[in-house]
């Protein structure tokens, strides 16, 4: 999912040109055929399986997804997720953008320091990374010391498995796929515009509110659709750093697999989710494309 | 054929002179430019008035690279200067320092009177045109144009206005709704230069803004931004590194090498009096002969050639001991007897056309030989390899340097 | 051990990296006959179980044991999904009481006759059928004793008592949501002995008074260690062995046992699987073995089904043993049956009421 998402990502930033001294239509086929198979087999096949699920179990009809949307706490749950994965997303791209940007634009060995400071986390297990959070915010943590230590408060915050944490984990998380796609667009700006920017009369805000940011809406596009899909998937960073106030989607259609048992239901949830996630896609590709024609 | 004749200086120079009489036409002293603008205002009026320039000292070192060594330099309201010099010479780093995107350890940049050395560049009211143009691709050409009016807080309907004016002035009416890429290079060219003069900047710096066209489309480009230069009265510091650009399109060439100011002057001045065997090598060609000076007479001095030739140029003050002679090919005049006075006696080596002119070169017992360009209505017909030539040159066109 | 053997095997046969990147039903087809696949709950109890029993067994008999981690839920939910496929790839699983009645269609019964040892070693009622006893615990109700210098709270009802005793607690998200609907419901002045059938609305709205105390729901037993380790709860309901592992540790941690839910697991076969009767061999021979169970109720502090074993513990090591007398008077009554005819609906009520 992850890299078919990737996959998308890149296609709405760059769409794909046509060479003419591409290969033939057969060669391009036989080219693809791992790709689909592999696609065929760990990817239409248990999603049809969980459409059929979902609509026979435990007998034909629509029972599951009645249960499923009638339910004002599987609704509030999946509002719960929405809402995660938006205000991480937003907080990816503020914490992200300034990111991108001076990777963009310092020279090449503090961009190489940059890049690899980004990708380290990238190369780390969620788990680990979890982990990690877990020793910074628990009671006795690192946070917790240093701001009893300072006298800023006098008992331990509480800050682990509430929905902060997870916020905070899951950014973190996904942080890096966001300073990617948009890194990748600005470092195709060429630097001179900036400096005709400049030369024309330009303050540096004006540069990138005319200049750059314009340019950088394809990065920004990619890394918000991807950032946000994969937020609204996740699963082991909330289940590790959240309380059960905050089970999301993912963790509500993971224990109505293993612990109810009742997959006909978590059949109805993952459709629902994988609706709403294709419904956003189709979206962010329309405002993309206007983008493009404007 | 019945000998080589002595072709003057001025014959070689015949393309620049074609140009000079194309652009030298028009220099309007008091640089107001009509420009034709939306009718219902009537014709609109753009007063453009060329702003000296005056780099003090600058210096600048990138690590132990000392990028500009000391430059100073003087630009006139309305001139035209072409910074010169190979890459790695300091000429662009000069020129962004005047823009204000270097700031220089030391020195100072005055334009138009004002000391603008600490100025950001937004603050200096430049205009710029960039080798790959640097336009905006996300937007239209109006807008594009309209940026600089944009930012200093011209409204909406006159930046329209002024945005078409400066597209006619650069021959692209009616290109306002396309988008960059839907332009060829050298309409993006115009459009980058319209951008640089609609907010009517007293100097415009120009960064090898031709490098990126083709041969053919880059010579015209040549002839339209001088032209237009001259129309406007703007001042021009225009970076390159191609001898051609600077010797065809500028007033005066300041020619730079590791971050000093080597030379500076006229295109023909520099030309034919080069200061060093730097500038006589790099501006145009040139045959460089080492020798052992054997006296020097007023301006010009007597060489003596490994060969045992003895040969004689203009020469600077006290020049003793080892030197160079730098001759340039087209002022080698080719004798097929030999001649009175002073002569150097060569073997004809390959005869190689090249369409106006024809290149001879002479064996003469030296370690390269000598390269000569001559008309080739006047080649040398019938002549075989190994034939013997006497080459002569006077005084005057060639030049002695210190080895 | 056994990966290189079966790796060994493997290659023998020609296979390659690829064949092992299968996973387990590859190997079994050519070890089956002489492998079992145990499940237990891992970590540090599956670790006593091979040091004492597998590894033992292995060498008396040549039948191997894989063991492999799964919790409660877990281990219904993939047996369900092996049955279903026809391909039971698991031969020994963990259960608890109320998992017999529950999902006895899972399950093999087999005959207890067939544990030879059963009448000299186990206690009396150590086999239905279904499952043999394996071992003997609580879900206790602990504290940190550095963070309550003048005493914690023993029973239930001093556990609601946030102004008596303040601080973070934890309570099981693990799988068996009766067991703090059983704390509730005493905190509520229901008796141990009458807590079922299950007042779900009391036990509930009992519930909603601590929760904004309960800063921690555990979810496996790992977990519940880490949080008492690291100071993010002061108290808590865990299970007993866990409780005590602290306490092996280093930490000051306090057991009551006092209306603590019994928490008793059992060894079962599921239906179809293939090795049943190597699976009765082990059964036999862990219940057969009085010299292990003795180091393994050890390690695990756990009591076992071995009676003889027990008779061999000190009194210094029994005191804290969940079937002295002393401490099984104090434990609640649980009514396995009920708990599987209402698991379904309960585990639904207890999900909603944790989401929100």
């Amino acid at each position: 999912m992850p890299a078919s998402l990737q996959h998308e990502a890149l296609m709405l930033a760059q769409p794909v040109s046509d060479d003419p001294r591409g290969f033939s239509l057969r060669q391009s086929l036989l080219l693809a055929a791992p790709a689909v198979l592999c696609l065929l087999a760990f990817f239409v096949v248990p999603l049809s399986t969980l459409v059929e699920q979902s609509l026979t179990s435990p007998r034909l009809g629509l029972q599951n997804y009645v249960r499923a949307l009638g339910s004002d706490l599987y609704l509030l749950i999946l509002w719960r997720t929405i809402r995660l994965a938006a205000i991480v997303t937003v907080l990816a791209l503020l914490l992200g953008y300034p990111v991108a940007l001076t990777m963009s634009r310092v020279s090449g060995r503090v961009a190489g320091l940059l890049a690899i400071c980004v990708l380290i986390p990238l190369w780390t297990a969620v788990l680990v990374r979890a982990y990690a959070w877990i020793v910074i915010l628990q009671r006795q943590g690192l946070v917790n010391e240093a701001l009893l230590g300072l006298g800023v408060i006098r008992e331990p915050l509480r800050m682990l498995y509430t929905e902060g944490a997870v916020i905070l984990a899951t950014t973190h998380v996904l942080l890096p796929f966001m300073i990617l796609s948009i890194f990748s667009v600005l470092r195709t700006i060429p630097p001179d515009l900036d400096r005709a920017a400049a030369n024309l009369g330009a303050s540096a805000f004006a540069t990138f509110r005319h200049v750059t940011l314009p340019l950088s809406l394809p990065g920004i596009y990619s890394g918000v659709l991807m950032v946000f899909i994969l937020a609204l998937g996740f699963y082991i960073t909330p289940a590790l750093l959240g309380g059960p106030e905050t089970l999301l989607m993912a963790t509500l259609i993971g224990q109505q697999t293993t612990e109810t048992l009742d997959w006909g239901l978590a059949g109805a949830l993952s459709v629902t989710l994988l609706v709403i996630t294709l419904l956003l896609v189709g979206l962010f590709g329309r405002v993309l494309r206007l983008e493009g024609k404007g | 054929m019945g000998g080589g004749e002595p072709r003057g200086s001025a014959r070689s120079l015949e393309p620049l002179a074609c140009a000079l009489s194309e652009t030298a036409w028009t220099f309007l002293p008091n640089r107001t430019v009509v420009m034709s603008g939306s009718e219902k205002n009537g014709p609109r009026t753009v007063m453009l008035r060329g702003g000296a320039v005056s780099v003090e000292g600058a210096k600048r070192h990138f690590g132990s690279v000392k990028a500009l060594d000391g430059v100073s330099i003087e630009v006139a309201a309305g001139e035209f200067l072409a910074l010169l010099g190979p890459s790695g010479s300091g000429k662009t780093t000069l020129l962004m320092t005047i823009a204000g995107f270097e700031m220089p350890d030391e020195g100072r940049i005055i334009v138009d009177g004002r000391d603008v050395t600490g100025f950001a560049p937004n603050a200096r009211n430049l205009g710029m045109v960039f080798q790959r143009y640097a336009l905006f691709p996300h937007m239209n050409v109006r807008d594009n144009i309209g940026f600089p009016l944009r930012m200093r807080g011209i409204a909406e309907g006159e930046r329209r206005k002024r945005a078409e004016a400066a597209l006619e002035t650069v021959g692209l009416e009616g290109y306002g709704d396309r988008l960059p890429a839907q332009l060829s290079g050298g309409q993006q060219q115009r459009v980058a230069l319209a951008r640089a003069i609609v907010y009517e900047p007293p100097v415009l710096l120009m960064d090898e803004p031709l490098s990126a066209l083709d041969k053919n489309l880059r010579e015209r480009m040549r002839l339209e931004i001088k032209r237009l230069q001259k129309q406007l009265g703007i001042t021009v510091i225009f970076v390159t590194h191609d001898q051609e650009e600077a010797l065809v399109m500028a007033d005066r060439i300041a020619v730079m090498d590791q971050g000093k100011l080597v030379q500076e002057g006229g295109p023909r001045a520099l030309y034919e009096r080069p200061a060093n065997a730097f500038v006589a090598g790099f501006l145009g060609e040139t045959n460089f002969i080492d020798g052992t000076m054997e006296g020097l007479e007023g301006e010009a001095g007597m060489i003596r050639l490994s060969n045992g030739a003895r040969v004689s140029g203009r020469a600077p003050a006290g020049l003793t001991g080892r030197a160079r002679i730098s001759v340039r090919p087209e002022y080698i005049a080719v004798h097929t007897r030999k001649p009175e006075g002073f002569s150097m006696e060569v073997r004809l080596q390959e005869v190689i056309f090249a369409g106006a002119s024809t290149i001879v070169l002479a064996e003469a017992g030296l370690a390269e030989p000598i390269n000569i360009r001559v008309a080739s209505s006047a080649a040398l017909d019938g002549r075989l390899p190994g034939d013997p030539l006497w080459l002569t040159w006077r005084s005057d066109d060639a030049c002695l340097f210190a080895a | 051990m056994q990966g290189i053997h079966r790796r060994s095997v493997l290659s023998g046969l020609g296979f390659g990296a690829g064949a092992l990147a299968l996973g387990g039903s590859a190997g079994r087809v050519f070890a089956q006959g002489e492998e079992l696949v145990v499940v237990a709950t891992g970590g540090a109890f599956e670790k006593a179980l091979k040091d004492h029993f597998y590894d033992a067994f292995t060498q008396a008999t040549g039948i191997r044991i894989r063991p492999v981690a799964a919790s409660n839920a877990e281990t219904w939910t993939k047996l369900r999904a092996m049955q279903q496929t026809g391909r039971v790839e698991w031969d020994i699983v963990t259960a608890w009481p109320e998992d017999l009645v529950a999902q006895a269609a899972l399950l093999e019964n087999f005959d207890c006759a067939k544990i030879s040892s059963l009448a000299a070693q186990a206690v009396d009622n150590a086999c239905t059928g279904r499952g043999l006893l394996r071992t003997l615990g609580a879900v206790t109700l602990v504290h940190d004793a550095r963070k309550f210098p003048n005493g914690g709270p023993t029973t239930w009802a001093e556990f609601w008592d946030v102004n008596r005793f303040p601080g973070p607690r934890t309570m099981p998200n693990a799988g068996a949501p009766w067991w703090p609907l059983m704390a509730a419901l005493q905190a509520d002045g229901v008796d141990k002995d009458k807590l079922f059938p299950l007042d779900l609305d009391r036990a509930f709205a009992k519930l909603d008074q601590l929760r904004p105390h309960i800063t921690v729901w555990w979810r496996t037993g790992d977990q519940s260690q880490q949080i008492f380790r690291s100071g993010e709860v002061s108290l808590g309901m865990i299970w007993s062995g866990r409780a005590f592992a602290l306490q092996k540790e280093g930490m000051p941690i306090q057991v009551s046992y006092a209306g603590a839910p019994p928490n008793t697991a059992l060894w079962a076969i599921p239906k179809g699987a293939r090795n049943v009767q190597a699976s009765l061999r082990f059964l036999d021979f862990f219940t057969g073995r009085p010299e292990a169970h003795v180091p393994f109720s050890d390690a695990v502090t756990f009591d076992t089904l071995n009676k003889v074993a027990l008779s061999r513990l000190t009194p210094e090591q029994r005191k804290d043993r969940v079937t002295t007398p002393e401490n099984s008077r104090q434990l609640a009554q649980m009514d396995a049956t009920w708990v599987a005819e209402n698991r379904a609906g309960l585990l639904d009520r207890w999900n909603r009421w944790l989401a929100r």
